[in-house]
């Protein structure tokens, strides 16, 4: 006789597809770490010997360190406009009796599924049309543009996660809208906050193609990295690169996981 | 409640949600210091009526003065009112001290001071030393004293409740009846409750306004409210009632003789409804009124025969439902069990006899009464 359920019943075949599964996702990613301590430009096998050139010719090379930076700065600038949107559009659709709701969060919707690409030609137009100069700013406003949606998908639960009647008791309570706002509703979406903030700087930070419609002299690191892959030699440092934003990557996921899971911990009323 | 007396006066208030009519012309005054329970079912307006006092919705039409002051262009945080919410709306992000505390930042009290507050509102609602309780580690009891304290240091001139006991089990909500009501006479604050169960508002209230689709059927004292209901909508509403249709024959000073037919000519007091001979009317009487008896008892009373139907034994009290020809309803009677023998009437299709007093009679008018002002 077993000790677990029915459900919890061990399956071998899809422990079997689990591992696979796995595997598939991420050796590829892990021949970039692979491949950036090898002593060659050519990504190929066998392995020559260890180095770490690649990461001090990175580390010495000006142009990729202003496009990190530009993305940088495009990341952070989007993901906090593109969040400070995303938090009154999610109290508007949350709190507010209004007419036609579904149809607008619908349309504020619609650019997580319309393809990156129709997007940056219609900003290209525009741009060009208004004869506004194309820069970090153009990209960083069509960023805003694609990160608004994500920004409320990621808020929406936060607000609906928690009763209307706390935002009133705070109002009987003698606080007017902005020190409600301030004293109980932010401190409550606060860890959605977080993640909507960590989610918009990695799509922007990573995002390609609206950039490369929209960029001026200034290249992102996509861009930067994109323009990389032409010349053979410089291959194994955009892989250092590369290795080293996953590096960054997953210490970030980790983080707004954890966040995540801390925010539900502490908003989950017991003893009801 | 004369004019000059209350102290909260609603005057002729509305409320609509599109086409519907939540609250329908309310007037009702308030005095200082009174518990006032509005009772009625769900969907009947009480609520409503009660987030319009408390500011979260604005009247149609109408004016609520509360402490001579017109309340409509007040917002919410701006009111002299305190509300414990159903679902006490307890802050989850911060603990039971900052909770009470919370409410109190525009009196920039000292910190020592402040916590000297708090500490004596955790005396008042029995818990102390649970300042630094987290808000998930309370039970529904606790949380629902903690909205409490935080809606009185603020010390407000109105307490709204809004069905607090409502997620307690049975025998914390009638011990934190009691408590409420003996806190309410000890703050002398204006308590507006509202409930739906007419126990409760029996239990703690001074007065009570019995509501139903958005109107208020009488305003009264509990004991009036159950022994002198000024119609048939109340009279149904609180405890139970045996309703039966007459005729007034003849009127003498306060009381009238009444022809009801299967019932026979009854006497019955007349309180205040200007009945006249020849009206139809509602004879009233309540299942405890009645008293049951194998013969027919002396005296002077009513009385008639029936048939017993149904028992219903309730601990306390059994109801007898006695079937008497000509009426399609049996009669409810209820009589204490207060001996501890399983004895009396148990057996059914046995004659018995009902009597009982002329004053336990109440005549109500046909139409719907009164209600709407």
């Amino acid at each position: 006789m077993s000790e677990v359920s029915y459900i919890q019943r061990r399956n071998r075949p899809l422990q079997y597809y689990a591992l696979i599964y796995l595997a598939f996702l991420y050796i590829p990613v892990l021949f970039l770490p692979l491949f950036s301590f090898n002593d060659s430009i050519y990504v190929a096998f066998p392995l020559k010997s260890f180095t770490l050139k690649w990461y001090e010719q990175m580390f010495a090379n000006e142009p990729m360190f202003a496009a990190l930076m530009n993305s940088i700065r495009v990341g952070v600038v989007t993901s906090v406009i593109a969040t400070f949107l995303g938090i009154f559009a999610a109290k508007a659709v949350t709190r507010y009796r209004m007419p036609g709701r579904a149809p607008v969060v619908s349309f504020i919707m619609l650019p997580l599924v319309i393809p990156g690409i129709i997007f940056g030609v219609a900003l290209l137009i525009l741009m060009s049309r208004l004869g506004i100069r194309l820069s970090l700013y153009t990209i960083t406003l069509g960023h805003i543009l694609i990160c608004v949606p994500f920004a409320m998908a990621t808020l929406i639960p936060r607000f609906e996660g928690f009763d209307k009647s706390i935002e009133e008791a705070s109002a009987d309570l003698g606080e007017n809208m902005w020190w409600t706002f301030w004293r109980v509703t932010f401190p409550m979406v606060f860890p959605g906050i977080i993640a909507s903030l960590l989610l918009c700087f990695t799509i922007s930070f990573d995002e390609f193609i609206m950039a490369f419609f929209l960029s001026g002299t200034d290249p992102t690191l996509p861009l930067f990295m994109w323009g990389q892959l032409r010349f053979p030699a410089k291959l194994p440092g955009v892989l250092a690169l590369g290795s080293l934003i996953l590096a960054v990557s997953f210490f970030v996921v980790f983080f707004s996981q954890w966040v995540r899971t801390r925010g539900i911990r502490t908003q989950t009323p017991s003893g009801e | 409640m004369s004019q000059d007396e209350a102290f909260i006066s609603i005057r002729d208030v509305s409320k609509s949600f599109g086409p519907v009519k939540a609250v329908d012309h309310v007037s009702m005054e308030i005095g200082a210091g009174e518990f006032f329970s509005l009772l009625g079912p769900s969907g009947c307006g009480k609520t409503t009526l009660l987030r319009m006092l408390a500011g979260f919705e604005a009247p149609t039409s109408g004016e609520i003065i509360i402490d001579g002051q017109p309340m409509s262009a007040v917002p919410p945080h701006q009111r002299p009112v305190n509300m414990v919410f159903q679902s006490y709306a307890i802050f989850p992000h911060l603990n039971v001290r900052d909770n009470i505390a919370y409410g109190m930042r525009k009196a920039k009290l000292p910190r020592r001071e402040l916590d000297a507050l708090v500490e004596e509102m955790l005396e008042m609602i029995k818990l102390p030393g649970y300042g630094n309780r987290r808000s998930d580690e309370l039970s529904g009891g606790e949380r629902q004293r903690i909205a409490l304290a935080r809606a009185l240091i603020r010390r407000p001139k109105v307490l709204l409740l809004d069905e607090p006991l409502g997620a307690l089990d049975k025998k914390l909500r009638e011990q934190m009846q009691l408590e409420l009501r003996a806190l309410q006479r000890s703050v002398g604050i204006t308590f507006v409750f509202v409930t739906h169960d007419q126990e409760e508002a029996l239990t703690m209230s001074d007065r009570i306004a019995v509501m139903s689709r958005g109107r208020y059927l009488q305003i009264d004292t509990p004991a009036r409210l159950y022994e002198a209901p000024n119609n048939r909508e109340v009279a149904a509403f609180i405890g139970n009632m045996n309703f039966f249709d007459g005729q007034i024959e003849s009127l003498s000073g306060n009381s009238a003789t009444v022809d009801t037919g299967p019932l026979g000519r009854i006497t019955a007091p007349v309180r205040e409804a200007a009945f006249t001979a020849g009206n139809k009317v509602l004879v009233a009487i309540r299942p405890e009124k009645f008293s049951l008896s194998e013969t027919r008892a002396g005296g002077t009373g009513n009385s008639i025969e029936g048939t017993l139907d149904a028992t219903a034994y309730l601990g306390d009290r059994s109801y007898f439902y006695v079937r008497v020809d000509g009426i399609q309803q049996p009669i409810a009677v209820s009589s204490q069990n207060a001996t501890r023998a399983t004895s009396g009437i148990r057996d059914q299709e046995r004659q018995v006899w009902l009597s009982w007093s002329e004053d336990a009679v109440v005549l109500l008018g046909t139409d719907q009464g009164p209600g709407k002002k």
